[in-house]
């Protein structure tokens, strides 16, 4: 005897709302919050180099994952780099229609290991894998030290 | 099946707040538990990781968000949880990888970060409640402790004094705790005259909401010999769930923990724990828990527990130390991790390297013991040296 | 074991996060809203509320009746489908006098939730629910309670169509 019923009348199902009733805020660990400031207060990108591979990380990390040690030694990097991949969406977050269609991209900058995630200022059909991009800043008294203190990356 | 060793463990401070993420709390007790056991990341073949759900602080994927920082770069890595089970579920987790034969390695480690919730981290257990039939009446977490805590009192006639001896003793033992949040002496009247959140449920019986991470390392005995002369062995495991349906069952006891703990007596060969067993960490998220617990372990008889607690007998200088840690009261209770932090204590107990801790009575065999969910989950892991 | 060492962690105050010392990211638009199908078993007992009973359901193989109602036993494993109305008055199995609301903020007047034993269904089965129309002095575990109704034309098919139990003298 199963207990999967056909439901005979649409008022017989009844539903029930709910909501998750809780906001979120995360602090920013040591190298993190000193990309972030850097950014705000200077408008420069850093990066950490692992000691032992090399790697640069971009935002700095406190740990190489494959190495396991501390990443100690931060160097600057610049604003520009290569758009490895783009993909366009015409809605946000919540699925709600977007004015006009937006350009993500993952750009690797100038001695990065790792990409960044962010808007690409361009259409589409402007936009081509291994193109060269420029960070573009929000205006420095606008900045709060965050990722979108970056406005976007836009063709260089 | 193969016998399991444990020859490292890692800690960080367990606070109400961390700057640092997940990630690098989890990072710092995984590199503590190498650089103990005098390894290196290579040489960890798989890990066992637990973290409470993605909602908690809204990390979705959040084992896989923590896997770096927990050592599984490119490795066979799974995840558990069962509530503050998890912490002591851990060693039975990782006790499977090495006993199974599959690996002769693995990073058990547990990790959470309570403070990202806003306004407060116990909102976000709303949900544990049945969304149709309990949800509606505006319920909090402290309910279902003060209705337990309430039965326990009851059924057994326990004055509200000899439950906060628990709450003195693990205060106090927390303070030669370097990852304590919450060492400090206090007396009974202090716990007495702390504030009510829900009867019979005070400030000073229940343990923080903390951040932190805690690790052990797990190996066969064949790769123990490479690295220590000093292993310490787990030689049982278990663990047990009850009904969701919480109302249903009578709270004075924990039947889930009884079970748990025959589980892991049986494949340890402990018939007579009261005897057997030299000292103990049983969960103790709130100070009756500790009781509750150590009944379910069969320390005790049922309702025993604070005869024991006020003869001195749990203390550190007593014939059964009970959380000579410190306890989640003490040093604090990041869900995931405090009962690692638990496996952490039995492995440097068995091994004499409790520093300020140290029980005095030469251990051979300790208990962990956590429990989670509505009432519902036990885990237990016997650990000897 | 170098109980000297510094071990890891940066503990932060409420005072840093209030006076904005650290960096943060905020995410407060979250949109976790959900609307549950209540099921066969709860949606007839929410039914049942509405029309001022409350129901339960027996277990063919043990026999127990069962309070919330649910559409398998979970211990026997088979099918549960026949319902048993029972009584709305019940016993304190245990309760709280609670100062503290979900988000742990304060009020000064407590709520006192209580497991309640429902008459009618098997010994030991037990519902969460509020007490009222009594001091929390005067709450004692073994206490016969009634519950209190809304009036027919309030019901909704929910939980608070009882608004309480309260002490039957």
């Amino acid at each position: 005897m199963g207990i999967v019923k056909k439901v005979e009348r649409v008022e017989d199902v009844k539903f029930m709302k709910g909501s998750f009733p809780v906001k979120f805020a995360y602090t920013m660990p040591e190298h993190h919050e000193k990309f972030f400031v850097e950014l705000k207060k200077k408008g420069n990108f850093t990066g950490g180099v692992c000691d032992k591979c090399g790697k640069v990380y971009v935002p700095p990390v406190m740990f190489c994952e494959e190495c396991f040690v501390r990443v100690k030694k931060i160097v600057k990097i610049p604003a520009t780099g290569i758009l490895e991949a783009f993909t366009v969406t015409d809605t946000n977050a919540h699925g709600d229609p977007l004015p006009a269609p937006q350009v993500f991209g993952l750009i690797r900058l100038q001695g990065a290991s790792t990409v960044l995630m962010h808007k690409v200022l361009a259409p589409a059909a402007k936009c081509k894998i291994g193109m060269k991009v420029k960070a573009r800043l929000v205006a420095a008294n606008k900045r709060k030290g965050s990722i979108t203190d970056i406005e976007g990356f836009a063709p260089a | 099946m193969r016998r399991v060793c444990v020859i490292g463990a890692g800690i960080t401070k367990f606070m109400r707040r961390a700057k640092e993420t997940g990630k690098e709390l989890s990072f710092e007790a995984a590199r503590m538990a190498l650089d103990s056991a005098g390894m290196e990341l290579k040489d960890i073949e798989s890990v066992a990781e637990g973290t409470a759900p993605d909602a908690f602080d809204a990390m979705h994927m959040k084992a896989e968000y923590l896997s770096d920082g927990s050592g599984a770069f490119q490795k066979p890595y799974t995840r558990s949880y069962v509530g503050g089970g998890t912490g002591v579920f851990l060693g039975c987790h990782g006790w499977w990888h090495i006993a199974s034969g599959m690996f002769d390695t693995c990073m058990v480690i547990g990790e959470e970060k309570m403070s990202s919730c806003f306004p407060h981290p116990q909102a976000a257990f709303l949900t544990i409640f049945d969304n149709f039939t309990e949800r509606p009446l505006g319920p909090n977490l402290v309910w279902i402790f003060a209705l337990e805590m309430n039965r326990y009192m009851t059924k057994h006639n326990i004055k509200k004094e000899d439950i906060a001896l628990v709450s003195v003793k693990n205060h106090g033992n927390a303070l030669d705790h370097p990852s304590a949040q919450l060492g400090m002496k206090i007396t009974v009247d202090d716990v007495l005259k702390s504030e009510t959140l829900a009867y019979p449920v005070q400030r000073l019986d229940i343990s923080p909401t903390s951040d932190g991470a805690a690790a052990i390392i797990l190996c066969s005995e064949e790769v123990a010999k490479k690295y220590t002369d000093n292993p310490v062995f787990i030689d049982g495991v278990g663990w047990h769930l009850d009904t969701a349906y919480w109302t249903d069952r009578d709270l004075y006891y924990p039947k889930y923990v009884e079970y748990a703990a025959r589980m892991a007596y049986k494949m340890a060969r402990i018939d007579n724990p009261r005897k057997q067993i030299d000292f103990a960490e049983p969960y103790d998220p709130f100070d009756y828990k500790e009781l509750h617990h150590m009944e379910g372990l069969m320390l005790c008889g049922k309702g025993e527990a604070p005869k024991l607690t006020r003869e001195g007998v749990t203390q550190r200088d007593g014939a059964l130390p009970t959380c000579p840690s410190g306890g989640a009261l003490g040093v604090g209770n990041p869900i995931a991790a405090t009962g690692v932090m638990k496996l952490c204590e039995l492995f440097w107990q068995l091994r004499g390297e409790a520093g300020r801790r140290q029980i005095k009575n030469n251990p051979r065999t300790g208990v962990a013991q956590a429990w989670g969910d509505l009432m519902q989950v036990g885990t237990v892991t016997v650990m000897r040296n | 074991m170098d109980w000297n060492q510094k071990f890891a962690g940066t503990a932060l105050s409420d005072e840093d996060i209030k006076k904005k010392k650290v960096l943060m990211e905020e995410w407060f638009d979250l949109r976790l809203n959900y609307n549950w199908s209540t099921g066969v078993a709860i949606g007839t007992y929410l039914k049942g509320l509405k029309a001022g009973k409350i129901l339960g359901v027996r277990c063919p193989k043990c026999e127990r009746i069962m309070v919330p109602p649910r559409m398998f036993c979970e211990e026997c494993f088979c099918t549960t489908d026949t319902f048993v109305p029972v009584k709305d008055t019940g016993t304190v199995n245990t309760f709280a006098i609670c100062y503290i609301k979900t988000d742990a903020s304060r009020q000064k007047v407590p709520q006192i939730p209580a497991v309640i034993e429902i008459d009618g269904a098997t010994k030991g089965m037990g519902i969460l629910h509020l007490l009222g129309e009594v001091k929390p002095e005067q709450v004692k575990i073994g206490m016969k309670v009634k519950a209190v109704w809304k009036p027919p034309e309030e019901r909704t098919g929910d939980i608070t169509d009882i608004r309480y139990f309260k002490p039957v003298r």
